[in-house]
């Protein structure tokens, strides 16, 4: 089964493996689209929308930084 | 025909002792007993796994469709993804009908929310609506009229609200705030608030958490001088220090300081010389994520810092080459992790993290290069061992530390809070008391009892009423200004979030309605939510990162 925007995930791990030194701070979608197309299995014909590409991205960093929330109390901290 | 009324509410129990897990249901009730709510907030309540056996707590369900967002921060929006865990079934079957949950927030809280759904493992096509809302722009919901106002807190884009219930009460909340002047967005303005208070305020939701401390919570300005301290202290070396993501304002006075900084070394070594800054390295999922939502929400902080200094600042994050290149000297390091989590630093600190590393920095020179770390957060209470081994354990790999106490005077001004002091709350008291047409009623509310009190003291000092509501307790707030409310309840109920994966990566939620009694601390499960799994089955091995489990459970025991 060919890889779609929906995989977002298995998306996130082969751009991992593929480009681990992105900045992924200041990634701009036009770039990450072309990264996805050149992904091998993917093909989804469909236009992604933002949210698709940043949730893309957002996995991508959990997968490079996978962390802990942060133990922080209201009013404590913030 | 039973009478009307405008009634508050506050769904988990924020009343109570602790502060965290908000939600506030404002309703109004007609004359045939029909009762329309919209909500304010939807968080999540922090909790000590090892001694509750819970993630975090979170209100009771809201009652309505709308949700109201005073800003980002997970106390106010963590309960959003498992609101959409727990109502997957109802929802699926409102979005058929083009129907949908409502999230009414600013553009970076939509932000934050949206990372936070999809670190959640909500699939895209079960998120919720979200309507977009800008400070001065009044809009309507569910027949209350809602105009939210710009506050300033420790997170950009932060409001409060004044909400007009079908009867005309008129109510304003002010979410967390402070008044200090903030570097990214809009922030406090007197004069809007007496604006919006010039057209009436029957009831003045008021903050609590920090109106203990005297005069008015200081600024990002404080910071940069405390954080340009530490720059001139810090030479020949690498930085490395750590930050509060969510205290997305800090990001921009660290890049403020390192230009300035670099701006008047420059100026001592002649008119010839060029201000050469640091760059900044960001190490850590949530301060790369809350730069993308920054940079998302046009605050570029190189163009600000550029604008502002007229120096040119570089931001990278950790795994670029560019990072690697650099002189040691020339790194300033931004890390998560302050209390000593599974996180950025205490990877550095036990040789473990990827793209930080003490021993290539010393490679660079024979060994003897200094190494700064500056934990620009005090320990909060409950993380005092982990917070204390972080430092020891920096301090065995010979770096030169600064981790600051809480409960004694610190050598750097690092932080500032984002909550109202006694001298802010004075402040807001003061705006409404002259400007409103009306006589207020102020309720204090996020804070404890002592919190409570002295925002009520202050209130009344104003010439403002002033009453406190009891723990749990439903309040009719009709317009002569006189409340009244049921009695107070010593017992809350709230959902235990329980992640049965015990997996960051993996989180497996389950949902249990609990009983919290307020005096004791005492806990009783009485039930709990049974939901589906997301219709997306994810599905790529993760032999990868298993390592990273396994090391982050060990730490988390
Ligand atoms: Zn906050």
């Amino acid at each position: 089964m060919a890889l779609k925007w929906s995989d977002t995930e298995d998306l996130a791990q082969a751009l991992a493996q593929l480009y681990p030194d992105v900045d992924l701070s200041v990634l701009e979608h036009d770039e990450l689209r072309e990264m996805v197309a050149g992904i091998e299995g993917f093909d989804d014909p469909t236009e992604p929308d933002e949210d698709d590409m940043e949730a893309v991205i957002v996995t991508w960093i959990d997968i490079l930084y996978p962390e802990e929330d942060e133990h922080v109390k209201s009013g404590d901290i913030d | 025909m039973a009478e009307n009324y405008t009634s508050w509410k506050s769904a988990g129990g924020n009343n109570a002792d602790h502060i965290g897990g908000n939600g506030y249901e404002f309703s109004y009730t007609d004359e045939n007993g029909e009762k329309k709510s919209i909500q304010v907030d939807y968080g999540s309540l922090f909790s000590n796994k090892e001694e509750t056996g819970y993630d975090c707590f979170i209100p009771t369900m809201p009652n309505c469709d709308d949700i109201l967002i005073t800003h980002g921060h997970a106390d106010h929006i963590g309960g959003i993804p498992h609101l959409l865990n727990m109502k997957r079934e109802e929802l699926a079957a409102k979005r058929e009908n083009g129907e949908n949950l409502t999230i009414h927030c600013t553009a970076f809280a939509e932000k934050m929310i949206k990372n936070n759904l999809t670190g959640s493992g909500i699939p895209k096509d079960e998120f919720p609506e979200f309507d977009i809302i800008e400070p001065g722009k009044p809009f309507e919901v569910n027949g209350f009229k809602v105009e939210p106002f710009a506050v300033s807190h420790s997170i950009p884009d932060a409001v409060g609200f004044v909400i007009e219930s079908p009867d005309g009460t008129r109510v304003m909340t002010t979410g967390d705030f402070k008044t200090a002047e903030v570097p990214l967005g809009k922030g406090w303005d007197d004069e809007k608030v007496g604006a919006i208070a010039s057209k009436g305020i029957d009831y003045l939701f008021i903050d609590s958490t920090s109106s203990v401390q005297q005069g008015e919570t200081i600024g990002e300005a404080q910071v940069k001088d405390g954080l340009k301290e530490i720059l001139k202290n810090s030479q020949g070396g690498p930085v490395i220090s750590g930050v509060i993501s969510s205290s997305c304002h800090r990001l921009h006075t660290i890049a403020t300081a390192l230009a300035e900084e670099a701006l008047e070394k420059a100026e001592k070594e002649g008119p010839d010389a060029e201000p050469k800054p640091r760059t900044m390295i960001l190490d850590g999922a949530s301060v790369i994520a809350a730069r993308r939502a920054l940079n998302a929400c046009g605050y570029k902080l190189e163009d600000m810092i550029k604008e502002e200094t007229g120096v040119d600042i570089q931001i990278v994050t950790s795994n670029t080459k560019k990072a690697l290149e650099l002189p040691p000297e020339e790194r300033f390091y931004v890390c998560t992790g302050t209390q000593g989590e599974e996180a950025s630093l205490l990877k550095i600190a036990e040789d473990r993290n990827k793209n930080v590393s003490l021993e290539e920095m010393r490679s660079w020179s024979d060994g003897d290069m200094p190494i700064y770390v500056y934990d620009l957060q005090s320990c909060i209470p409950g993380s005092e061992e982990k917070h204390q081994a972080l430092e020891e354990k920096f301090k065995e790999q010979g770096c030169i530390t600064y981790f600051p106490s809480r409960y004694k005077p610190n050598k750097y001004t690092v932080h500032a809070s984002g909550h109202a002091g006694a001298g802010d709350v004075a402040r807001i008291c003061k705006v409404v008391s002259e400007n409103s047409p009306r006589p207020t009623m102020v309720v204090p509310i996020h804070g404890d009892p002592g919190q409570r009190r002295n925002v009520m003291k202050i209130a009344q000092e104003n010439g403002l009423n002033a009453c406190i509501v009891p723990n749990m307790a439903e309040m009719k707030m009709p317009k002569d200004g006189r409340p009244v409310w049921q009695d107070g309840r010593k017992t809350e109920e709230w959902i235990g979030v329980n992640d049965a994966n015990n997996d960051f990566r993996r989180p497996y939620f389950r949902y249990d309605k609990i009983l919290m009694n307020v005096e004791t601390q005492e806990r009783k499960k009485i039930g709990y939510y049974k939901y589906p799994s997301a219709s997306k089955k994810l599905a790529y091995d993760h032999n990868q990162i298993a390592a990273a489990k396994i090391i982050a459970k060990s730490h988390l025991r």
